[in-house]
């Protein structure tokens, strides 16, 4: 990276400058904007002191991956099989086969991440079960747990374990889960309109008194409990009275709402994603419920933390265990990602051998999480980073910002608004359209400072 | 449960006893209804025993052990009860 980005993007009749590298923002208007461009201020003024910070070498410099293979986290896709049929589903579980992975698969990979865990000298294992629908391996489930723990105790590592799970089992397994798990990801979209039309069982029958009856045994237990909405058109206006009921009837510690990503099932369905501008101004509404009760409310592409060339497991060395034993560097099928001309397999696990890792494969996944043309301009790239790098910002996708962006775009300014006290601009700014889209589709957030002693004159 | 093991307690024995992997997952599995044959089955690659008959020798040391020191006890039968 030549030299640290700062952004400075329009907020009414504002300018937000901020510098994520340098974890500095400031609200200035047009005239101190202009100011900083052309280093054109007084000496020990706020905005040379502004000036200054943002000159300063950065605190944070995002990079690919390099070096050898070094993995931190392990996931296991016991099958890709489910139980349910959602409308949305991505992940091939409404037509997947219930074959399950072979047991001693998956105790080949704990093993092997085990050993590599404690060569590097880290202290804790991270473990999380994916699908389909994990639960419907149950057994497995419980192998893959004990086996971890087992290795963990042996090795002295900390195990922590989670699963993203629709919830549709029965009080014995929630009860197993919120004991032996550290956070479960349970997907429940809602109130029975939305859940039953978004998630239906297999046949077309209800799941909501299923997952609202898990959602109630895992609140009781030490799990960490996330409850994960799809955000559709039809709930949009309703995230504020979804969050306040989620909290009240399961008390989550997390909320996460999500958009819902159209495509070729969700049309089937004629279902339809949110506008992006309700999105954003009803998830901030949303938000605010949720703080007021305590509860965290996220969205996965402003999630807070130093920043980021990638918002998921792709770049970061992930082992992610399919149920045939292929390793991939992504949670998404083969066929999602060869069509976009990408190839995420990392290597194989081999009953007796262990995994095996193909170096050339690992570098070029690394690679693939950055230089995103349809990122350059925007402000967000270090934090929500390109989204999905396969169905998002893959390979000779656009450059113009997509619904995605858009709404990304605001809620990240509102969030950076609120921290820094603002709350007023990001009232007037929700209730502003015009305001909204200025932000939303300003295309090219990037500006150079000037060099002081280069020009002289305005005060700030 | 806890990090590296289970701990179970019998209030009305006052006494507790710290249970260590494999152990702690043999209790586990026993405690949620799975038959013996399946608890052997699972065990094998939860403990990494080496074959079936190690594992079956495991666990039932472990039951042995457990029923020996009053934490387990054979239901008669007829008796209804946990």
């Amino acid at each position: 990276m030549e030299k640290p980005p700062i952004f400075a993007i329009p907020i009414l009749d504002q300018w937000l400058v901020h510098s994520p590298l340098h974890e500095v923002t400031a609200l200035v208007n047009s005239s101190a904007l202009a100011c900083l461009r052309t280093a054109s201020f007084e000496k020990e003024s706020t905005l040379a002191e502004l000036h200054a910070e943002l000159s300063a070498a950065p605190i944070h410099l995002p990079q690919v991956k390099q070096g050898p293979f070094d993995p931190k986290f392990l996931a296991i896709i016991t099958t890709r099989g489910c139980n349910i049929n959602c409308v949305y589903c991505d992940f091939g579980g409404p037509t997947s086969a219930r074959v399950h992975m072979n047991p001693a698969l998956a105790v080949e990979a704990i093993d092997w991440m085990a050993q590599r865990l404690v060569e590097r000298g880290r202290t804790e294992f991270f473990l999380h079960f994916f699908g389909g629908e994990p639960f419907i391996s149950g057994e497995l489930v419980e192998i893959v747990v004990h086996r971890t723990r087992a290795m963990c105790a042996r090795y002295g590592l900390k195990p922590v374990i989670d699963v993203s799970t629709n919830g549709v089992f029965n009080e014995s397994r929630a009860n197993w889960v919120g004991h032996y798990f550290d956070s479960v990801v349970l997907s429940f979209d809602g109130p029975p309109e939305f859940q039953n039309r978004n998630r239906p069982a297999n046949g077309g029958g209800s799941t909501f008194e299923a997952v609202s009856r898990t959602a109630e045994r895992l609140s009781q237990t030490p799990v960490e409990l996330c409850l994960r909405v799809c955000v559709t058109g039809e709930s949009v206006q309703r995230m504020e009275e979804i969050t306040t009921w989620l909290v009240d009837a399961y008390h989550p510690a997390v909320i996460n709402f999500e958009p819902l990503t159209e495509n070729d099932l969700t049309s089937c369905s004629d279902l339809h994603g949110a506008d992006p501008y309700d999105f954003a101004r009803y998830w901030m509404a949303a938000k605010r419920a949720a703080d007021r009760c305590g509860v965290r409310l996220v969205y996965s592409a402003t999630e807070p933390g130093a920043p980021r060339l990638s918002s998921c497991p792709v770049g970061s060395d992930a082992v992610i265990i399919s149920p045939d034993g292929h390793v991939n560097g992504c949670y998404l099928q083969p066929q999602d990602w060869l069509k976009h001309g990408m190839n995420m397999e990392l290597g194989r696990v081999t009953l007796g051998a262990g995994l095996e890792i193909d170096s050339y494969q690992v570098e070029q996944v690394r690679k693939l999480i950055t230089d995103k043309p349809r990122c350059r301009g925007c402000f967000c790239q270090f934090s929500c980073s390109g989204g999905c790098h396969v169905s998002n910002t893959y390979n000779g996708c656009s450059d113009d910002y997509v619904a995605f962006c858009l709404q990304t775009r605001i809620i990240t300014a509102c969030l950076l608004l609120e921290e820094m006290g603002c709350s007023q601009f990001v009232d007037a700014l929700l209730a502003d359209q015009t305001a909204m889209q200025r932000l939303a589709t300003h295309s090219w957030d990037p500006v150079d400072l000037g060099t002081p002693g280069a020009a002289k004159g305005l005060a700030a | 449960m806890e990090t590296f093991g289970i701990l179970i307690v019998d209030p009305a024995r006052g006494a507790c006893c710290s249970l260590p992997y494999p152990a702690a997952a043999v209790w586990d599995l026993l405690s949620r209804g799975h038959s013996t044959s399946k608890i052997t089955t699972m065990m094998q690659y939860i403990g990494g025993f080496p074959d079936a008959g190690t594992a079956e020798s495991y666990v039932a040391d472990c039951l042995l052990t457990w029923a020996n020191a009053g934490w387990l006890r054979r239901f008669e039968e007829g008796e209804v009860g946990v």
